[in-house]
C-alpha cells in the first residue's frame, strides 16, 4: 500500500521534528528513561524568608539550618535566584477537582522532567533494585520533616500501607494500584530512612518508582492520623459519629485529606501536616488559602530556603468562562486548566492589557479524539463487521485528519494514530501513520469487499441482510473538542454511504451503556502515551485489550481476563496476545534490549488491531503566565512542552522557585 | 383569620415532607452517583481508580443501601438538626450554606428593592399617560426586557464593564477584599461590583411588573368611585396612590411570597455567569454531581421559604384588600 505522505508532510511534521531535535529527542531515536541525580555543591549557609525570621527571632521557630534536613534538595533555578515575597493567585473550578496551583503543590519521592524520561530525587534519594526485580530499596532523605517540625522517616510509608491501602476496613478489595498479580507488596523497615518492598514475581516497572507525574506520594503523617485510625484511638467510632460522619472510615479519609492516592484535590482538611512548599491555611466554599511551609526541604543553589513566594490563594470558579476571563484579565499567576483552546485569538489580544505571555504547549495525548466500535455487539450482522479489521482499517481511512487538524486544533495538532507518544525510545513513525491518511478510494474498497457493496436510493450501504448501515457515534462533550471533531468525523463517514450521525450523551448514562455493551462506536481520548506512564500501567489503559473508560470497547474480555476464564467472553486470539505482549514488557528492566523488543511487539500488535483509532493527537494548549513571575519558563527556550493528565505540567516546573518581580 | 392560619401552618408540615421526599429521589434519579462522577474527575486528572476503590469509598458514604434507608437517615438527621456532609466539599451542609447566606440575601433584597422602586412608579404613569410618548418609551423598553435572556444580558454587562470601565469580573469583590475585614472601602467595592448583577436580576422582573402594574391600574382608573372622587374635588395624585394602586398592588403582594425563593433558585444561570458567591451556584454543581445532602438540604431551604412566604403574602394579602376573605 502506497504511504500517502502529502497529509503528514505538512508543517506539522517538519516542525514537530524540529521541536523534537532541539529537545534532544529524535524521532525514533529518543533519550532513553534514566535516573538522574543532580550534582550541586551544598551551599556554606542558608537563608530564609523575612517572614520566618521574624518567627524565629520571637521563639517560635527553630532556626533554618535546624529546620532543613542534612542534605537539601538543591534547586537550580530556571533563570535567576528569586526574591522571597508575594502572593499567587489561581482559580479551581469545583472544590473535588485539582487546578493549576494544586498541581504545582504535589510532592513526591522521586520527581520527573517534563516528557517523564528522566528521574530525579526528591523526598527519596535513590532506589535500588534486586538482580531479579523481586526486591526494590528505597532510601529516604534524612532529616526531612513534616510542616509541624516532626520527622519524616519510612514509618510514614509503612503507615500509608498497612494501615490504610491494605487494610480491610477501610478497602475490603485492595485496589490493584498496590497490587502485583494480585499480591501485595511485602514492605520491611530496614531502618528509620531505608525501606525494601518485595514482589512474588519480577517487577522492574514497580508503580512506586514509575507512577510518573499524578506523582503517587505513598506516605502520609503517620503521628497526625493515628488518632483517627481504631488500631491506635479505640474511640474513633464515637469520635467520628460526634463529627457527623456515617463511619470512622469516611472520617479517616475525611481527615487523611482524600481517598486519591495523592492528596491535591481540594482541601478537606487544613490541619494534616504537609511537605509541599505550601500548607494550607484555610478553605470554604470560595477559595483555599496557603502559607509558606518553614519545614520545606529544598533551597535554590545560594542556599536560600524554598519556595521564594510566600502566600497561595485559589479561588473557585463556577464556570469554564469566568476563569477565562479571569486570566485574560490577568488576574491569576499562571492558567492551563480549562483554558480553552477556542479562545486562543482573545487570550493572544489580550496580553498587553492583561499582562501576560502565553505559551503553547502540547497534549501528551496519543490522539486527542479516538474512536472504538463495539467488539461484542448483540446484532450479529454489524458485530461480524465491526469485528473485521478491514472494516475499521476503511473507517480509519474515510477519515480526513488534515481536515479535522485545520477547523478544530487550528492546524497545530499533529495526524496520527492513537499510538505511543514520539519520544518514546522505541518508538516507530509507522505505528502513527498506520492507515492514518485520507484515502477515500481505499476506504470504498474495502467496505465493498466487506459485502456492502449495494446501496439504496440515498446512496447509503446496504448490510449483508438488506438493512441500511446505520449506527451512531456517542460522545461525551468533556475533556476535548469531541463534539467539533465527531461531527466532522460523521461528515466523512457519511460520505462513504454510511449512515451515522454524531450523538452527545450524558455521562451517567452513557457508561450505563458501555456497561451493557450496547453502543455501536464511541468517542474519547486516548492518553499516558508517554513513555514511564506506558510502561508502568498501559495494560489497563485505553490502548489495553477491551479498552478503558468511554472506550472500552470489550467489557466481557476483560472479565474473562481478570476472572481467569470463569466468566466474560472469550477474547480472540489477539487480544490474548497484546495482553501477553503488555505483561512481557512490564518485566523487562527500561532501557534494556528486551525492554525495546518487547514494547514493539505491543505497539506492532496495537497498530495491527486498530481497535482504537485516533484522529488527532498532541492538541496544542495556551498555558498563561503573568509577566510578573519569574523563573516559571526558561528565557528563550522553544521545547516543546508536553501536557497531560500524566505528567502534571506545572510540577515539573518546579513551582517553589518561581518568584513574583517587583 | 387566627383559625386559617393555624390551618396553613399546619398544613405546612405534610407539604414540606412531601417536597423531600420529590426533591430527595429525583436527585438520586440519574444513574450513578456522587462517585460515579467524582471518579471520572480523578482520572480525568490523572488517576488511576479500580473498581477496589470505588467500592470502598461507596460504602464509606453509604451510597450502596436502598434509597428509602438513605432517606430516612437523611431526614432524622436533619430534624436533629444535621443536615449532613458534602462529598464534594468534604464539610458540613449547614457551614456551606451559612457562608453564602449573606451574600444570597444581600442580593436578593437589592434586587426586589430595585425592581419595586423601579417599577412602581413608572407603572403609574404609564397608566396614568396613557398612549403618551412616555408610555410608549416605556412599554418598549419592558419589552425589550421581557425579551432578552438576562444571562446574555449578563455576559453583555460583564465584558463592558472589563472592556469600559477595567472592573475586576467573576465574583463581588475585587482581589485586595475578597478576605479582607469589613470597612468602608470593602463596602464601596462591594457596591461597585453589586450593580451589575442587581441591574440583570431585576430587568426581567421590572418589565414585567411594570406591564402589571400597568394594565391592572388601566382597568381601576375609568371605575365609578375614581369619577366620584374627582369630583368630590380630591387632589388627582393623592387620588390616583391612595385608591386605584392599592387595588392594582393585588398580584405584587400575592407574588412576594416566591420572590425570596425566586431569586435565590432562579437566578441560577446568572449567578454562574457572573461566579457569585451566592447559594445558586453552589446548587448547580451539587445537582450535577450528585451530591445528595448538599443538594437536597438547599432544595428543602426553597421550598420551606416558599410554602413560608406563600403563607405570608396571603397574609398580606388579606391585609391589604379587605374584599378578600377566608370562607
Amino acid at each position: 500500500m502506497t504511504q500517502d505522505r502529502t497529509s503528514l508532510g505538512r508543517a506539522g511534521m517538519t516542525r514537530r521534528q524540529f521541536n523534537l531535535m532541539l529537545s534532544g529527542a529524535v524521532v525514533g531515536s529518543a533519550v532513553l528513561p534514566k535516573f538522574v541525580s543532580p550534582v550541586h555543591a551544598q551551599p556554606a549557609q542558608y537563608n530564609e524568608a523575612p517572614m520566618l525570621a521574624e518567627r524565629v527571632a520571637a521563639g517560635e521557630l527553630p532556626p533554618v539550618a535546624e529546620r532543613l534536613p542534612r542534605n537539601p534538595v538543591v534547586v537550580t533555578p530556571t533563570n535567576e535566584i528569586g526574591t522571597y515575597g508575594g502572593r499567587l493567585f489561581g482559580a479551581g473550578m469545583a472544590p473535588e477537582t485539582t487546578n493549576d496551583l494544586q498541581i504545582g503543590q504535589a510532592t513526591g519521592l522521586f520527581r520527573f522532567s517534563n516528557d517523564l524520561s528522566e528521574i530525579y530525587p526528591d523526598l527519596a534519594e535513590g532506589y535500588e533494585f534486586n538482580d531479579d526485580f523481586t526486591e526494590c530499596t528505597i532510601k529516604l532523605r534524612e532529616g526531612v520533616k513534616w510542616s509541624d517540625g516532626v520527622p519524616f522517616t519510612v514509618d510514614d510509608i509503612i503507615f500509608f500501607f498497612e494501615d490504610w491501602k491494605y487494610n480491610t476496613d477501610l478497602y475490603p478489595a485492595t485496589s490493584a494500584v498496590w497490587l502485583l498479580g494480585g499480591d501485595r507488596f511485602g514492605i520491611e523497615k530496614v531502618d528509620d530512612y531505608t525501606i525494601r518492598f518485595s514482589f512474588p514475581q519480577p517487577y522492574p516497572s514497580f508503580s512506586v518508582i514509575h507512577f510518573s507525574g499524578a506523582p503517587t506520594e505513598p506516605y502520609r503523617p503517620a503521628h497526625y492520623l493515628r488518632q483517627f485510625h481504631p488500631k491506635y484511638n479505640p474511640n474513633v467510632a464515637e469520635e467520628a459519629t460526634a463529627a457527623g460522619f456515617n463511619s470512622w472510615q469516611a472520617y479517616f479519609t475525611n481527615r487523611a485529606d482524600g481517598d486519591s492516592d495523592s492528596p491535591h484535590y481540594g482541601v478537606s482538611n487544613v490541619e494534616m501536616p504537609v511537605l509541599s512548599p505550601w500548607k494550607p491555611v484555610s478553605a470554604d466554599s470560595q477559595r483555599q488559602q496557603y502559607e509558606r511551609n518553614p519545614y520545606y526541604y529544598k533551597v535554590d543553589t545560594e542556599g536560600n530556603q524554598l519556595p521564594y513566594v510566600d502566600y497561595m490563594t485559589v479561588e473557585y470558579t463556577s464556570n469554564a468562562e469566568v476563569m477565562n476571563l479571569k486570566a485574560v484579565s490577568g488576574e491569576l499567576s499562571v492558567a492551563g486548566l480549562d483554558i480553552q483552546l477556542l479562545n486562543y485569538p482573545i487570550i493572544r489580544r489580550g496580553e498587553e492589557a492583561g499582562g501576560y505571555t502565553t505559551k503553547l504547549v502540547y497534549s501528551e495525548r496519543g490522539s486527542d479524539v479516538c474512536l472504538a466500535f463495539n467488539q461484542l455487539h448483540s446484532d450479529p450482522v454489524l458485530n461480524a463487521l465491526y469485528t473485521d479489521v478491514r472494516f475499521r482499517q476503511a473507517m480509519s481511512l474515510g477519515i480526513n485528519r488534515t481536515e479535522i487538524n485545520e477547523l478544530v486544533f487550528l492546524g497545530q495538532g499533529t495526524v496520527r494514530q492513537a499510538t505511543v507518544n514520539e519520544s518514546a525510545s522505541f518508538f516507530d513513525p509507522a505505528w502513527a501513520e498506520h492507515f492514518a491518511q485520507y484515502d477515500p478510494d481505499q476506504a470504498n474498497a474495502l467496505l465493498d469487499e466487506l459485502g456492502l457493496s449495494e446501496r439504496n436510493a440515498d446512496g447509503v450501504r446496504l448490510r449483508p441482510d438488506g438493512r441500511p448501515l446505520a449506527f451512531q457515534l456517542e460522545y461525551l462533550p468533556q475533556e476535548g473538542p469531541k463534539k467539533e471533531v465527531c461531527e466532522l468525523v460523521v461528515k466523512h463517514w457519511q460520505a462513504l454511504g454510511i449512515q451515522v450521525d454524531a450523538a452527545a450523551r450524558e455521562r451517567g448514562y452513557l457508561i450505563e451503556r458501555l456497561d451493557a455493551q450496547e453502543q455501536h462506536a464511541t468517542a474519547w481520548h486516548v492518553d499516558r502515551v508517554l513513555e514511564r506512564p506506558a510502561y508502568a500501567y498501559s495494560l489497563d489503559g485505553k490502548l489495553g485489550p477491551g479498552g478503558n473508560s468511554i472506550v472500552r470497547y470489550a467489557r466481557e474480555w476483560q472479565n474473562w481476563f481478570n476472572s481467569a476464564g470463569a466468566q466474560g467472553v472469550e477474547p480472540p486470539q489477539q487480544a490474548k496476545d497484546l495482553r501477553d505482549a503488555y505483561i512481557a514488557w512490564q518485566k523487562t528492566d527500561i532501557g534494556s534490549p528486551e525492554y525495546m523488543e518487547a514494547a514493539k511487539r505491543v505497539y506492532d500488535l496495537n497498530a495491527e488491531t486498530l481497535w482504537i483509532i485516533g484522529t488527532v493527537g498532541q492538541a496544542p494548549q495556551p498555558v498563561i503566565v503573568r509577566n510578573d513571575m519569574g523563573n516559571v519558563f526558561k528565557d528563550g527556550d522553544e521545547t516543546r512542552y508536553w501536557w497531560g493528565a500524566a505528567n502534571w505540567f506545572w510540577h515539573t516546573l518546579n513551582p517553589e522557585q518561581w518568584y513574583i518581580k517587583a | 383569620m387566627g383559625r386559617y392560619i393555624i390551618q396553613r401552618l399546619v398544613l405546612t408540615i405534610p407539604t414540606i415532607f412531601a417536597i423531600s421526599i420529590v426533591s430527595f429521589v429525583i436527585i438520586q434519579l440519574p444513574p450513578g452517583d456522587f462517585l460515579t462522577a467524582y471518579i471520572a474527575t480523578l482520572e480525568s486528572g490523572g488517576q488511576v481508580i479500580d473498581q477496589a476503590q470505588i467500592d470502598a469509598l461507596r460504602s464509606q458514604y453509604g451510597l450502596g443501601e436502598p434509597l428509602y434507608v438513605q432517606y430516612f437517615k437523611w431526614i432524622s438527621g436533619i430534624l436533629a438538626g444535621d443536615f449532613g456532609y458534602s462529598f464534594q466539599w468534604q464539610r458540613p451542609v449547614s457551614e456551606l450554606i451559612g457562608e453564602r447566606m449573606l451574600m444570597t440575601v444581600i442580593l436578593s433584597v437589592a434586587s426586589l428593592l430595585l425592581v419595586w422602586a423601579i417599577s412602581l412608579p413608572i407603572g403609574i404613569y404609564s397608566a396614568v399617560k396613557q398612549y403618551s410618548v412616555g408610555d410608549y418609551f416605556f412599554t418598549f423598553v419592558s419589552f425589550i426586557g421581557l425579551g432578552v435572556p438576562n444571562f446574555l444580558l449578563a455576559l453583555v454587562l460583564m465584558w463592558w464593564a472589563y472592556t469600559q470601565l477595567g472592573m475586576s469580573v467573576g465574583g463581588l469583590f475585587s482581589q485586595q477584599y475578597a478576605d479582607a475585614p469589613w470597612s468602608s472601602a470593602r463596602v464601596i467595592d462591594l457596591l461597585a461590583h453589586l450593580w451589575i448583577p442587581a441591574i440583570v436580576l431585576a430587568i426581567g422582573g421590572i418589565a414585567g411588573l411594570i406591564r402589571i402594574m400597568r394594565a391592572n391600574l388601566l382597568d381601576e382608573l375609568p371605575r365609578l368611585y375614581v369619577t366620584t372622587a374627582r369630583a368630590k374635588g380630591m387632589k388627582e395624585g393623592r387620588l390616583v396612590l391612595k385608591y386605584p394602586v392599592r387595588v392594582a398592588l393585588n398580584p405584587f403582594v400575592s407574588t412576594i411570597g416566591w420572590t425570596l425563593p425566586g431569586l435565590v433558585s432562579g437566578s441560577i444561570i446568572v449567578s454562574v455567569v457572573l461566579n457569585l458567591p451566592t447559594t445558586g451556584p453552589m446548587l448547580l454543581t451539587a445537582l450535577q454531581s450528585q451530591d445528595m445532602y448538599l443538594a437536597g438540604a438547599i432544595l428543602l431551604l426553597l421550598s420551606v421559604l416558599t410554602v413560608i412566604g406563600t403563607l405570608i403574602s396571603d397574609i398580606l394579602l388579606a391585609w391589604l384588600d379587605p374584599r378578600i376573605r377566608f370562607n
